[in-house]
């Protein structure tokens, strides 16, 4: 054993952790080891010292300023308590008027699909995905305007971007380029990765 | 509110009953654990930090942080175990902020320049001899304890100190239970040159350190 060694088992053998076979190795180098026998005791003596010194005390104001932040800390959480029970009610507020606007929405709908068979006026002031004053506006502006299809029903409505931009198509993950190009019908028709293949 | 039964036994319930009586709504419960713990968590932070008020200020933190937090508390660790985590978070987080932000303090933590120290006795009047000799050890013990680099004395005081074992300090720290063996050893290396440096000179004295 060498002192480094011994040295670190000098500190468990004072917390009376080291086990019978290293302790017995411990022994034999001590009695051989002057140095760490010197250190051993040192130590004791030096610890006992500081385990001896009774702790330190606070101030006569510590209580005090304890007992303050204390009811601070209590006073902040009761806050902190009622705000959230403000927005738990808030949110039950909130609930309730959604409820009551999803239930109005509903008997709005059951009414507007009761006026589709009728013809009402309700029908044509109602915008679809795309409405068609909004449709015209976009066209006027692009380069090459396309004659627009009248549009009334939005079911119909991707049929106005195909006019313009061309039917929805997937997208090749390598677009080609240059003098390579494939067959745009066959580019196409094929799923994206598989255009490059 | 206090169950009057449970009032006249507070001194003679464990830390664990106290802090689930906290949990339970008994506030009062608390205050037996402030006594109790207000001297050690003091102690061990102003041994870290060597500075009095801010000893008093996050010993104060960790009293009203391990309340507020009381309903976090589950009785697999010892109470004392989880408020010294606490109050080891507060002097870690101190001593990241101070890096980031030195201040210059008073030499507090070497004493050989002769800046007044937190254990002189306030007021003029003198005092008797075998105070004054037990105020100066105190004084040189502490200054021996700061010079234990940070890392080491943390495991160090809860060892030497607060009594604890390894497997409550390595719960405390958060270090492996091999490393705070490791870290106990080194801080007792440290321990012992500085205290030799200190107390050589006292060695042949009755009460004095060891032989050279």
């Amino acid at each position: 054993m060498n002192c480094k060694r011994a040295q670190a088992d000098i500190s468990l053998f004072l917390d009376e952790r080291l086990d019978p076979s290293r302790q017995a190795k411990l022994n034999k180098h001590l009695e051989a080891c002057e140095d760490c026998s010197e250190y051993l005791e040192q130590l004791r003596v030096g610890l006992a010292m500081l385990r001896e010194m009774p702790l330190d005390t606070p101030s006569p104001q510590f209580e005090w300023n304890l007992k303050r932040k204390l009811q601070k800390a209590q006073l902040e959480a009761q806050i902190l308590r009622e705000r959230e029970g403000g927005k738990s009610r808030h949110w039950a507020w909130f609930a309730a008027s959604a409820a009551a606007a999803l239930v109005i929405s509903l008997g709005g709908a059951g009414l507007w699909y009761a006026s589709l068979d009728s013809g009402s006026p309700l029908l044509s002031s109602t915008p679809g995905l795309l409405s068609e004053p909004a449709v015209a506006q976009r066209h006027e502006t692009a380069a090459h305007p396309v004659p627009l299809p009248v549009q009334t029903n939005p079911s119909d409505m991707m049929s106005v971007g195909d006019a313009v931009y061309g039917p929805l198509r997937p997208v090749p993950a390598n677009p080609p380029s240059g003098s390579g190009e494939a067959a745009p019908a066959a580019e196409a028709d094929s799923l994206p990765g598989e255009a490059a293949e | 509110m206090v169950d009057p039964a449970s009032q006249t036994n507070h001194h003679e319930l464990s830390d664990e009953d106290l802090i689930l009586q906290v949990q339970q709504g008994h506030r009062r419960a608390y205050d037996f654990l402030v006594l109790r713990y207000k001297d050690r968590i003091y102690s061990y932070i102003l041994r870290m930090l060597r500075d009095p008020d801010l000893a008093e200020e996050l010993a104060q933190d960790a009293l009203v942080r391990a309340y507020v937090n009381a309903d976090k508390y589950r009785t697999i660790a010892r109470f004392s175990t989880w408020l010294y985590t606490i109050a080891l978070n507060l002097v870690r987080n101190h001593v990241r902020r101070q890096k980031r932000n030195p201040v210059i303090r008073m030499p507090l933590l070497d004493g050989r320049e002769g800046g007044q120290t937190e254990m002189e006795a306030p007021g003029n009047e003198p005092l008797p001899d075998d105070v004054l000799q037990k105020e100066e050890t105190r004084a040189m013990i502490g200054e021996i304890v700061a010079r234990i680099p940070e890392h080491y004395r943390e495991p160090f005081l809860l060892r030497e100190v607060h009594d604890m074992s390894y497997e409550e300090i390595a719960a405390a720290t958060g270090l492996k239970l091999g490393t705070v063996r490791s870290r106990i050893n080194r801080a007792r290396s440290h321990f012992r040159v500085h205290w030799l440096e200190k107390f050589k000179d006292n060695a042949e004295t009755p009460d004095g350190g060891p032989q050279q």
